[in-house]
């Protein structure tokens, strides 16, 4: 999936899926992200949305194309066929709802399964940070389980903007530095080469 | 006579469980106009044959998850703006779906089940919209609550993708073919299917109307609907960037009442081009050439579908009778008549010139 364009408005383009329990906010993420909206009227997803936001990395400009996915177990076969390609994963629990923190864990071992997970670039989230009258989990319990696993963390208000862009950031310069070291572990021809195989595979694929 | 009183005529028939036929091609040619005559022919199509005891109960099983999603629906409905009458609505809704899946607990709920039944309730208001749901549930609805919905919905996408590229290859249409070669999956019609287009549509009167038509057809024109609707819509996607068309596709088609990508819906046209589909593609027939397999179970299959069979026997001989036989072959072979027509036309000239 991830390409580096010729002559083209991006210089990579990657696939970001959001995931997560049902009713943690991941779609006003992506609302307040792509296009700096909030909603509180926003209905559940049923299977997959879609969303696309250029951003400058380090000089590169880097075309996000992001997959935000139902949350009910119920919909997990489908959502699942997503994960295939993807680059980067924004996985996202609510401070105020506990269960949604203690299934994180099932996320990680669905992201395991159904990714090249060596290739995957995450990012863990406690969003609604800003409803701290009804906090069920502390800032300290999400980061010793990002220590657990090696994930960067942030807390996150998708109705204040807080620290939306900077998650985002922080997976686009990891997803970049994975992309170039993958770049620079190839000699010249393979790296065509692999190009080439990559646009490819994606057509065939089609979906993901 | 205007469309009330023809269906006034057609209602009285009705109330002595006659005349499904007529009022099921005028539900799929017209419309049924107004929550006045949608009360009265729902419930008939629907098949409920008894009084179903409305008592509140108490927490079902899967009570959080419904919580989330009620207390996050229906305020895209564009005819209820009012906070006070979404929160009674939302109070209602939450307590027939306490009823329905604390009632049948081998129901698993899915998330788009409470849009369903928010549509219920609006038409019919909420005791006989329990009633409604509860039958729908057991009819219309029961592939989704009843298995798992990769397995369900799947199949009913890969249709649709195959019933498209038949479609775009038999009427030349480039555009068309070119976009469903690469989408393979076309999963932004997965909320079409699961809530008949409530999760999508923001005006209930457009709803309504899709509803019409789906109560008066087989189960499986939910399908034929959405193929419809991509056909006559498609041409606004821009496929300039064939890395992109997977995410335009999806976002193209997963906000249908963003106005500055559609800006009219054309419910009519999109209706008007399921019939044709659903006459011209047979359900089982590309089922069968494409192996697209669906449970034993499933209620796409008409012997599992329970509702009205009365009906789909009768409709399925109106489909066979001789008129329509004949009307399928000329549509088919036009091509050829048209032709002879014209063969015809120039002996019947000579033979003119030569008596002269």
């Amino acid at each position: 999936m991830s390409r580096q364009a010729n002559s083209q408005d991006y210089d990579w383009l990657v696939k970001v899926i959001v995931i997560g329990d049902s009713g943690v906010g991941k779609t006003n993420i992506l609302s307040q992200f792509c296009d700096a909206k909030f909603s509180i009227t926003h209905m559940a997803t049923l299977g997959v949305d879609f969303k696309i936001k250029t951003i400058d990395v380090d000089g590169k400009k880097l075309k996000l194309q992001i997959w935000d996915t139902a949350g009910q177990e119920r919909f997990r076969n489908i959502t699942k066929t997503y994960y295939k390609g993807a680059q980067g994963v924004i996985l996202t629990y609510s401070v105020i709802d506990r269960q949604s923190f203690q299934n994180v864990d099932g996320w990680l071992r669905s992201i395991q399964e159904n990714t090249n997970s060596n290739d995957v670039q995450l990012v863990l989230v406690g969003n609604k940070a800003d409803m701290s009258a009804e906090r069920q989990v502390t800032m300290e319990e999400g980061q010793k389980l990002s220590q657990q696993y090696n994930i960067p963390f942030f807390e996150t208000s998708a109705k204040s903007n807080m620290n939306i862009n900077e998650s985002f950031h922080n997976l686009a310069q990891r997803i970049i530095s994975t992309l170039c070291k993958m770049q620079a572990n190839d000699d010249a021809p393979k790296l065509n080469l692999k190009q080439t195989e990559g646009k490819e595979k994606t057509k065939a694929d089609g979906c993901c | 006579m205007d469309n009330s009183q023809n269906l006034q005529t057609l209602l009285v028939n009705l109330e002595q469980d006659v005349g499904y036929e007529k009022i099921r091609k005028y539900g799929r040619t017209y419309g049924f106009h107004n929550i006045y005559f949608r009360k009265q022919i729902w419930i008939k199509l629907l098949g409920i044959d008894q009084q179903l005891q409305y008592n509140e109960s108490q927490k079902c099983l899967q009570h959080d998850q419904l919580l989330k999603d009620v207390n996050r629906s229906l305020n895209t409905i564009s005819q209820i703006k009012n906070f006070k009458e979404i929160d009674q609505l939302r109070k209602c809704l939450m307590e027939v779906l306490d009823t329905i899946f604390s009632q049948h607990p081998n129901y698993s709920y899915y998330q788009g089940y409470h849009d369903v039944v928010s549509i219920l309730i609006l038409v019919l208001g909420v005791e006989q919209g329990y009633i409604a749901a509860t039958y729908a549930a057991q009819n219309f609805f029961k592939d989704y609550l009843d298995q798992e919905l990769a397995t369900t919905i799947t199949p009913q996408y890969l249709f649709i993708r195959n019933l498209l590229l038949r479609y775009s290859r038999d009427n030349s249409n480039q555009k068309l073919r070119q976009i469903m070669l690469i989408i393979e999956h076309p999963t932004c019609v997965i909320p079409w299917i699961l809530t008949w287009f409530s999760h999508s549509l923001e005006n209930i009167n457009d709803i309504c109307r899709i509803w019409d038509f789906l109560l008066c057809s087989k189960q499986s024109t939910i399908l034929y609907v959405c193929a419809a609707f991509i056909a006559i819509h498609h041409d606004n996607i821009d496929v300039r960037n064939e890395d992109d068309l997977i995410g335009e596709f999806q976002e193209f088609f997963q906000n249908l009442n963003n106005k500055d990508r559609i800006q009219n819906l054309k419910l009519e046209m999109v209706l008007q081009l399921a019939r044709t589909l659903e006459t011209q593609y047979k359900f089982e027939l590309i089922c069968e050439q494409e192996h697209i397999q669906f449970s034993q179970k499933s209620i796409v299959y008409q012997h599992n579908f329970k509702s009205q069979l009365s009906y789909y026997y009768s409709l399925e001989q109106l489909e066979n009778s001789i008129k329509n036989k004949v009307s399928r072959f000329m549509y088919g072979n036009q091509d050829i008549i048209i032709n002879l027509g014209g063969i015809a036309l120039s002996f019947l000239i000579q033979y003119c010139i030569i008596k002269k």
